[in-house]
């Protein structure tokens, strides 16, 4: 009897460690899964933002891709142009050169005599003024003959006169008497007056090859 | 008999003081493990931003390294066509010249 009492005794002490047990472990179950669950509900709203967070930087990484490239191809155009442009000036240089040297040479007078119908015909004839530089003034022109021209092209007969006033271009100016309308046909004028259509032939002549 | 049975409600108050402690301290687990999860949430959530935000420095870096790789290839390809358009250039240079001071003096 003594001998059962004591394992009753034992029993009810034994029974409440092991309740006792019980109770801790599944504490600490629960709190696992409680841990673990918001581990991962962590992680679901995480990945939602960070998702946002990726698609924006890859539409970000488009448009820096897109500006670098728009950039580039801008940058890579501007160098091939800014030497065309760069050799086109440079035949237009030699060009302006050239007619300034021409001044000295046998070519010139015919090319200054056509200067002179040429203006005289856009003028329409009539009592024009001739206007050239100091050296021109000297050369032998003969303006009935230009008068002659100007007079067939136009249909108006027409006088030509040497005027007072000097230009100190290459090339010539004809005026109507009354000083209203004048053409200038100066080398500079000219090259002004045609650069646009002059830089394109240019271009055609340099670069028709390159594609 | 009397003796037995006061030993054995000693015994139950022990045992009720063992549970009552094994309840104390499944609390404090419980107590515990709610603030450690409200730390884990937070941990988690920042580490995996974290790492989103590196990954996007990473491709928006990635992005300018490979834009600027096409760059190189476009500008040396501009700066391979300039040397053929001045040797073209070079070549036809008096044809051009004699060709617009024909259009002008004619």
């Amino acid at each position: 009897m003594e001998s059962s009492g004591h394992e009753i005794l034992d029993r009810i002490l034994k029974d409440a460690r092991e309740k006792a047990e019980s109770i801790i472990t599944d504490a600490q179950k629960s709190a696992e899964t409680l841990i673990e669950k918001q581990r991962q509900a962590s992680r679901q709203n995480a990945e939602k933002k960070a998702y946002s967070l990726l698609k924006r930087a890859e539409n970000d990484a488009d448009i820096i891709r897109g500006k670098v490239s728009t950039d580039i191809k801008r940058r890579a155009g501007w160098i091939v142009l800014s030497e065309k442009n760069r050799l086109i000036t440079s035949v237009l240089n030699e060009v302006k050169n050239r007619l300034v040297r021409i001044q000295k040479s046998e070519e010139y007078v015919p090319v200054l005599k056509k200067l002179i119908v040429d203006a005289g015909a856009v003028l329409g004839g009539g009592m024009l003024e001739v206007v050239l530089n100091e050296n021109d003034s000297t050369l032998p022109l003969k303006f009935d003959k230009l008068e002659k021209e100007v007079s067939d092209r136009s249909g108006a007969q027409t006088q030509l006169k040497f005027s007072e006033q000097k230009t100190k271009a290459v090339g010539v100016i004809v005026k109507t008497i009354d000083d209203r309308i004048f053409v200038d046909n100066t080398f500079e004028a000219i090259l002004r007056r045609r650069e646009r259509e002059l830089r394109l032939k240019i271009a055609r002549i340099l670069f028709s090859n390159m594609g | 008999m009397l003796e037995s049975f006061k030993a054995v409600l000693e015994k139950e108050r022990e045992a009720e003081k063992i549970i009552l402690e094994a309840k104390e301290q499944a609390e404090k687990i419980k107590k515990n493990a709610q603030e450690k999860a409200a730390a884990v949430y937070r941990e988690t959530y920042q580490k995996t931003i974290a790492e989103a935000k590196r990954k996007s420095s990473e491709i928006k870096e990635q992005a300018k390294k490979d834009a600027e790789a096409e760059a190189h290839i476009f500008i040396k390809r501009a700066e391979k066509l300039k040397k053929k358009i001045l040797a073209s250039a070079e070549q036809k240079f008096s044809e051009a010249v004699n060709s617009i001071l024909h259009e002008i003096l004619s």
